[in-house]
Parts: structure tokens; C-alpha cells; sequence
């Protein structure tokens, strides 16, 4: 089923009941100001929804599926964790990895524990230290974090109806917070790569059953730093398998990534210099979308840093153009469209900023949804 | 019954099932850029809401006890719709304005940002309306002045909509903004050594997509002055550009939407002003239609 004119829309909305409004407010990552020019992954930020901590969790190099109900967990081994004050020490490291936003839970742990900042901690190693939101005391024991997709709510199941995206706005009122240009996603599956200083080929792992758009047409993949990259003159390069099952496509271009540091939340290989492009990773020539991907290869072995490679389906974009003022998009009227929202679209925000937006500016936002 | 296409909406109006009021509310308080703003507390009409009742005790709110923008009378068993909005304002402080209209359901007045250990909420009735809770959000609005020093931080312990209790907000810290009517909770940007900026609503746990009511509250630091939790169900948002011309907002047209208004909502708005909204009058109109 779905809408086949617009007097299905309003019969939808007014005698079935079948619409969500969803009002949210996301954060710009916490880092220094955007640098114009370049992409941001906005659901790294903190607000409401909360942030996406699963980005970075999970087991290295495997493929996890996202969906907005998709969780993860890390935790330390027994009796291995503490919290003095606002300090959380994985003093022996259990399983899975903590990441930014992993709400914390045990014995005494404060409701609404979560990780605010990386220490010492790589998400992994015994006696990693992380900054979290309360001061508190917590003697040894095991210590759990729990990562969530911050998925921007859109009304859950609707199987057999199909979901439309019917409309959509978003602004700051933030100084120096436009213009910008904001664009909504479906996240769709995520690889931690826990390691950058490395070369060659790192296989990716797991069977990929993408939980969407299950043929991987219309995917993009893009790359995200969850702990800041070091310095490092690489390039990398993806291989893939396109939507009519073609393996061994590669990515065109060995893109280049930062020399210096990439902070959290700002996309490799976005930005304006030679050889960037952004947000998304060109693929081979010809090909329309992402069944699978098989690899990631650095040229050149960077000094830290964990990113995590993402595929996500683009649904609209909108550009803000004045501090206060609201973009808004009707996706019937203005942009004939109405984006398909499938069951279990993990929605989140790309941010291009073009301009220099403070760290953690605050960007709220809404769409409505309509099924039928 | 309700509508079912375009025809019917037009019929309803033919057959007088329509109500145009006007509003009008010109806030005394002096308001910042980027902080959202209750414009329920300011002077104009309809009269002021100053959540006024026993401290941390539910209470409902209608438009039949308390007020609100008038929307007509209750029409059930039909369905009444927000046809068309109009808002406007001659003062340049106030723009660019967005702002949210929200039907008012339940408040808890008065909960003191001194005591830092946890406040029991008290819920001795039901939303009276959304029942359920879905789609209902909570905004924390200043009655009494904060010292506007500190950015305390706090907590609410919330029942979802799905009746599940002891879910809990994000932290989040209060902004600087001593004057009532001020969302306490709504900032731009974060301040130093805090995470999250907010917007008008504050962040429910992870999965949750409404509140059913309010178990607790907790400060984690304190300061000085009294909120109001207010539980309100966002309908339509919009914004007024510039002093120049009038927004208007015909939903079913210029954004494919038709919000349901409940027979007794109390409505009101906030806004997010680009300076102070001091004397800054805001004319508006509402007209709705049922079928």
C-alpha cells in the first residue's frame, strides 16, 4: 500500500491517525569549531536524541546493522571498573568497547551514567580511563555500557503500510551556525576499524545482511573518526561489492586523509582541499549503490585514531541559510518526493558546515511522517 | 468522523464548522537570542498561565479552566483541525522568531532548584489528553527567578508512554536567563564544561518516544529559584521572518499536515526569539475547522 493522492495523505493523517511528529534537537560535535567546507556527522553530537555510541563499539572490522532499536554493550570484567568522581576506569577490560555516549549501568552507577569524553580509554584497553556526566563514587565491580543508535524518532513499525517523509525542518539560533546545509540519513550498517596505524588491506568481517534496502541500492558509505585520528600522510581506499553483486570494485580514488589530526564527527576525506570530496566516497564508475564491503586499505599507517565506516541511505537536504531561520521542506508540495521511511530507519544528521559553527551549537529540528 | 480528502475540508467551512479567533501577547520579560521562551507568561491575551498550584503536584490543563488561545467550541464526535495560523510582530528584536504550538496537558508547579536530593512528583490524575503519553514532551519553564550563575544541572525520572516508569532525561544544565517564562532547559550552545545544548524539550532516554508523567526530579547541583514541568504536545511549528509581513501557515496546504486539535486543549506557544522580547508585541490568528 502506499499514497495515491492527497486525499489518501489527509485521510491518512485525520481519520486514521496514521502520522508522527518528531521534534529533536541535535548538538554539533564536541570538538573545535567546524571547519567550512567540511561534512560532520551530527549524530555523534550529543541532544535528544542522544548520541550514536554504537559508531566506534562493537567488535573491530565486523559488520553491525543498524537499526533505531539496535543496541551494543561493552563491559569491564569482573570487579573491573570503577568510578571516582566524574572519572570511569576500565582498570580490566571485559568485552566489547565503551565509546562516547555508552550509558554506564551497575551496582550503585547513577542513573543516567554516560561517557562524555574519552580519557586514557580506546574503548578497549584495561585501564582506559573516560570523563562521564556525574560525579560519583563506585567501588570495583563490573561496570556495563550500553551504546544506542540516537535514532531521530519517526513512529515506529508500520508493516504492511508504507512510511513517507511528508515534511521537515531544522535551524540554530546559534551565532556563526549558518549557513549550513543539513541532510537527513538512514543509517544502515557501520565497521568499527579500530586501528588506523596500519597499512595495507584490513578484510572486514561478518555476514552482511543489510537490514534495508536489502539489494544496496542508493547506499553511501561514508567515514567517521570516533577517536581522533593522529597525524599521518595516507590515503585510503575501499573495496565493495555493487548492488547487481559485482565484487571487487573499488573505490576510484585513493582518497587522501588528514596529514594532521581529524577530530571526531568531521568526515574523512570531506572538506575542500585536493582530493576531497564529501560526504560521501565516490564509487566505481557506473555503480549506484553498496551490497557489501569487503576492505579498507591505508596506504600509510597513522599514529592513532579508530573511525568508523558507515552505509547509509541520503533521504533529503535542506539549507539553512540565516541564523534563526528555519529550513523547511514539504517533500509533496515544494520537492515532490515523499522519501520512503522503512521499518526500523535508524534517521540521523550530516552537517556540511559553511561556516565556522562553534563546537556543540545546538540545532533542533522536526519531520513529520505519514503511512499508509 | 473526520476528513477524508480536500472536498470535505472545503464542506466543513461551507457549513460553518469554523472558528477564527485572534491573539495577541506582548512579553515584559527581557529574553536572549537562542533560548526558547513560554510566551503563556506574558501579558495579552489570553490572560497569562502562571502555573500556580500546590508545589510538585500534577495538574491538568484545559482550555475550558485555564484558558489558552480560543479554538472554538468542543465539536466531538467530529474532529477538529488547525486550518490556518498567522502570527506577526512590528519590533526587530523579535525576528527572526520561531516558534512551536503545543497543546498544554499537565504542569508540576514549583519544584525548588535548591534541594539537590531527589523530588518526588505527585500524579493523582491522568493527561487529559494523548493519554497515552505518546508524542508528549517535557519543557522546564522558570516561574521564579534563577541566580543565572552556575548552569546547574538536572534530571527528571519520567513514566514513557509505554508505561514504563523509572525511565530518566538526559542531564541537562539550566541556562543563564533569570526572567519567568524562560525554558530553563533551551540553549544555543553548550556552555564550558557541560555536553549538551538543548532545545525547548528535554532529552528522553534512548527508544522513548513520549512522557506518560513525571515520577521525580533531581538537581544535581543547586541554585536559587522554582520551575515549572510542563508536559506539552507539540502540533505545528513555523516562524515569523522578518517585521515586514505576516507568517502565514495554512498546514494542509503549505506543508501536508492537518494537526488535530482535542476538544478542551488548552494552546499556547513558545518561540525562540532572536533578542529580547521586551514590550515586543506579537499579533496572531488561529482558525480552525471540524468535520
Amino acid at each position: 500500500m502506499s499514497f495515491s493522492s492527497m486525499d489518501d495523505i489527509i485521510n491518512a493523517i485525520s481519520a486514521l491517525g496514521q502520522f508522527y511528529r518528531s521534534d529533536y534537537n541535535k548538538n554539533s560535535p564536541n570538538i573545535a569549531a567546524a571547519t567550512q567546507g567540511c561534512w560532520y556527522d551530527m549524530s555523534l553530537g550529543a541532544g535528544a536524541p542522544m548520541m550514536n555510541s554504537i559508531l566506534g563499539g562493537g567488535t573491530n572490522l565486523t559488520f553491525q546493522a543498524l537499526t533505531e532499536t539496535t543496541t551494543t554493550t561493552a563491559a569491564t570484567g569482573a570487579l573491573g571498573g570503577n568510578i571516582s568522581t566524574t572519572t570511569f576506569t576500565d582498570t580490566t577490560h571485559g568485552n566489547g568497547r565503551f565509546t562516547v555516549g555508552s550509558i554506564l549501568s551497575g551496582t550503585g552507577v547513577a542513573a543516567g551514567t554516560y561517557i562524555t569524553a574519552l580519557g586514557t580509554g580506546t574503548g578497549a584497553n584495561s585501564g582506559g580511563t573516560y570523563t562521564i556526566n556525574i560525579s560519583q563514587t563506585v567501588t570495583n565491580q563490573t561496570i556495563t555500557g550500553t551504546q544506542y543508535p540516537g535514532s531521530i524518532p519517526h513512529g515506529g513499525d508500520v508493516s504492511t503500510a508504507t512510511k513517507h517523509l511528508l515534511n521537515a525542518s531544522f535551524l540554530s539560533g546559534a551565532a556563526t551556525s549558518a549557513p549550513v546545509m543539513a541532510m537527513i540519513i538512514d543509517q544502515v550498517a557501520c565497521f568499527t576499524v579500530s586501528t588506523l596505524a596500519t597499512t595495507g588491506a584490513q578484510t572486514f568481517l561478518g555476514t552482511q545482511t543489510l537490514p534495508r534496502y536489502a539489494d544496496g541500492k542508493g547506499l553511501r558509505m561514508y567515514v567517521v573518526p570516533t577517536i581522533v585520528t593522529g597525524a599521518g600522510a595516507s590515503t585510503m581506499q575501499f573495496s565493495y561489492t555493487n548492488p547487481a553483486s559485482v565484487a571487487g570494485r573499488t573505490t576510484p580514488i585513493p582518497l587522501p586523509v588528514p596529514t594532521a589530526s581529524c577530530p571526531v564527527g568531521q568526515l574523512l576525506a570531506s572538506g575542500t582541499g585536493a582530493g576531497k570530496y564529501g560526504p560521501f566516497i565516490p564509487l566505481q564508475g557506473g555503480d549506484s549503490g553498496i551490497l557489501s564491503v569487503q576492505s579498507i586499505n591505508l596506504s600509510t599507517s597513522l599514529t592513532s585514531g579508530c573511525a568508523s565506516v558507515v552505509l547509509c541511505k541520503p533521504l533529503a537536504t535542506f539549507p539553512i541559510t540565516t541564523v534563526g531561520v528555519a529550513a523547511e521542506r514539504d517533500f509533496l508540495n515544494q520537492l515532490p518526493s515523499l522519501p520512503r521511511i522503512y521499518d526500523g530507519a535508524c534517521l540521523n544528521v550530516l552537517l556540511y558546515a559553511g561556516a565556522a559553527v562553534p563546537a556543540t551549537t545546538g540545532f533542533i529540528g522536526n519531520i513529520d511522517t505519514c503511512w499508509k | 468522523m473526520a476528513v477524508d480528502n480536500l472536498r470535505e475540508l472545503v464542506q466543513a467551512e461551507l457549513d460553518g464548522q469554523t472558528w477564527f479567533s485572534t491573539w495577541r501577547k506582548t512579553p515584559s520579560q527581557t529574553t536572549g537570542s537562542g533560548i526558547w521562551f513560554d510566551l503563556m507568561m506574558s501579558p495579552g491575551n489570553p490572560v497569562p498561565m502562571y502555573y500556580a498550584a500546590a508545589p510538585n503536584t500534577a495538574l491538568a490543563i484545559a482550555r475550558s479552566t485555564d484558558g489558552g488561545i480560543d479554538h472554538g467550541q468542543p465539536v466531538a464526535p467530529a474532529v477538529k483541525y488547525l486550518k490556518e495560523f498567522m502570527i506577526m510582530s512590528p519590533t526587530a528584536t523579535a525576528v527572526p522568531l520561531p516558534f512551536i504550538i503545543c497543546d498544554y496537558l499537565m504542569f508540576y508547579p514549583f519544584v525548588d532548584m535548591s534541594i539537590t536530593d531527589p523530588q518526588p512528583m505527585t500524579t493523582n490524575i491522568t493527561l487529559p489528553r494523548y493519554p497515552t503519553g505518546k508524542g508528549v514532551q517535557i519543557m522546564a519553564v522558570e516561574v521564579a527567578a534563577q541566580s543565572g550563575a552556575g548552569n546547574p544541572m538536572f534530571q527528571v525520572t519520567y513514566t514513557n508512554s509505554n508505561g514504563v516508569s523509572g525511565r530518566v532525561t538526559q542531564p541537562v544544565c539550566c541556562n543563564t536567563q533569570v526572567v519567568n517564562g524562560t525554558i530553563i532547559n533551551s540553549q544555543p550552545s553548550t556552555p564550558a564544561g557541560f555536553r549538551t545544548a538543548i532545545g525547548p524539550f528535554l532529552p528522553l532516554q534512548p527508544g522513548d518516544v513520549g512522557v506518560n508523567h513525571i515520577d521525580s526530579v533531581q538537581f544535581l547541583s543547586a541554585d536559587i529559584g522554582l520551575i515549572t514541568f510542563v508536559l506539552v504536545y507539540p502540533l505545528e511549528n513555523s516562524q515569523a521572518r522578518e517585521i515586514l509581513s505576516p507568517v502565514e501557515r495554512v498546514p494542509v496546504i503549505d506543508f501536508v499536515d492537518l494537526p488535530i486539535i482535542q476538544d478542551d486543549a488548552f494552546i499556547g506557544i513558545i518561540c525562540m526569539p532572536n533578542g529580547t522580547l521586551s514590550a515586543a508585541p506579537l499579533h496572531g490568528s488561529i482558525t480552525t475547522v471540524w468535520s
